[in-house]
């Protein structure tokens, strides 16, 4: 294993973290919800990454293969949370910086409704959860299709269902929902 | 509120979003973690099996001795304890779910979450079963040791109630695992392959 180790590209690595590092934010802020919890599973998913690396063939989309790891380490952060495992935070790898806002006013609300969009999708079902996050992510139905397992006629259906049910949670006023 | 409206939020910057990933940082920390993974598997199976070959060459050993000494309820004993050790080392070597565990965060879900549950079946098994091929074994082994052994009733006696407490102890650990994590495991995983059906 450790021989295999060496025949990681570090730089191509870096790369792919780095230029991925807010879709794997983003799932991680949905699988965790304190920011050590997130950046805990930030560095799990990391870790499956590179584990994964060498025996990247290409026969996948890079970002289907991406996106398949951080689903399941995601999955399978939460179930190991659910049995309240006490997890001992890894040494910071991510600069959690606030940025200077020009309209503040604007971003507050913002961050308000994206929080809401955050706490609405964690109320879903975990599998759904998976789902609507691929398709807020603007995969094709095909793609989510290949990184569920679902067939694509099923990934259609569910998103419509999830989409009601999330736009009920997010806005419970709102009677509408255009597609 | 529209499907654009909703992918444009989920993918609008956050204020508090990660700007900077300390790379060598990273990678360090990935190059430590893997050593300390690759180190802990070693660590886990040298501990398994030298256990059971330790037990195994002890009680072969004296099992060998007794024979010679014409001891034969002794030699039965150890050579069940014997035999039960190479037994459970078999059988936890075929219970172990056989993927290469790099290739199994690349699974799609649904294929990830039917190898979890295919594990966590196989350890239900185990733990409901584990009376019959872990504790039987070396219990019975263990009362013809101490019958083989020059003890008095009153010791004899009591060896035998201490085999007997030491042996509910580790089915009742057993199946209190198997009743408070595996069980609802289970049930979640089936819930979740269920949803994506």
């Amino acid at each position: 294993m450790s021989k295999k180790q060496h025949s990681i590209d570090e730089q191509a690595f870096a790369r792919l973290i780095e230029v991925n590092k807010q879709r794997i934010v983003r799932i991680c802020r949905i699988y965790a919800y304190s920011l050590p919890d997130q950046e805990d599973l930030f560095q799990d998913i990391c870790f499956q990454i590179w584990r994964a690396m060498p025996n990247f063939k290409g026969h996948a989309h890079l970002n289907t293969w991406l996106y398949r790891i951080a689903l399941n380490v995601g999955m399978r952060y939460q179930q190991k949370n659910k049995k309240q495992r006490e997890i001992t935070h890894n040494e910071g790898i991510l600069q959690w910086e606030h940025s200077p806002v020009p309209n503040a006013a604007t971003q507050l609300e913002q961050q308000e409704q994206k929080e809401r969009l955050y706490a609405a999708i964690r109320n879903l079902k975990e599998t759904e959860r998976a789902v609507i996050m691929l398709h807020l992510e603007e995969l094709s139905y095909e793609e989510i299709a290949e990184i569920t397992g679902l067939t694509k006629t099923n990934v259609g259906v569910k998103i419509n269902r999830i989409k009601k049910r999330l736009l009920q949670l997010l806005t419970p006023k709102s009677t509408s929902y255009e597609r | 509120m529209n499907d654009k409206d909703l992918q444009d939020l989920w993918n609008s910057p956050s204020p508090n979003d990660p700007f900077i990933i300390q790379q060598e940082k990273l990678i360090q920390q990935m190059k430590t973690r893997m050593k300390k993974f690759d180190k802990d598997i070693k660590r886990r199976n040298i501990r398994e099996y030298t256990t059971a070959v330790i037990v195994f060459i002890a009680f072969t050993f004296f099992g060998v001795i007794a024979f010679y000494q014409n001891n034969y309820l002794l030699t039965l004993a150890c050579t069940i304890i014997s035999l039960g050790c190479v037994f459970i080392v078999y059988k936890l070597f075929t219970a172990q779910v056989h993927i290469s565990a790099k290739a199994v965060y690349t699974m799609s879900n649904k294929d990830y979450l039917y190898y979890e549950l295919e594990k966590v079946n196989e350890q239900i098994k185990l733990l409901k079963s584990v009376f019959w091929w872990y504790l039987l074994p070396i219990l019975i082994g263990c009362i013809l040791f101490f019958v083989a052994s020059t003890f008095t009733t009153k010791a004899l006696c009591m060896h035998i109630i201490f085999a007997l407490i030491i042996t509910y102890a580790i089915y009742y650990a057993n199946q209190r695992t198997l009743e408070t994590d595996l069980v609802p495991l289970k049930k979640d995983l089936e819930e979740q392959l269920a949803n994506l059906e």
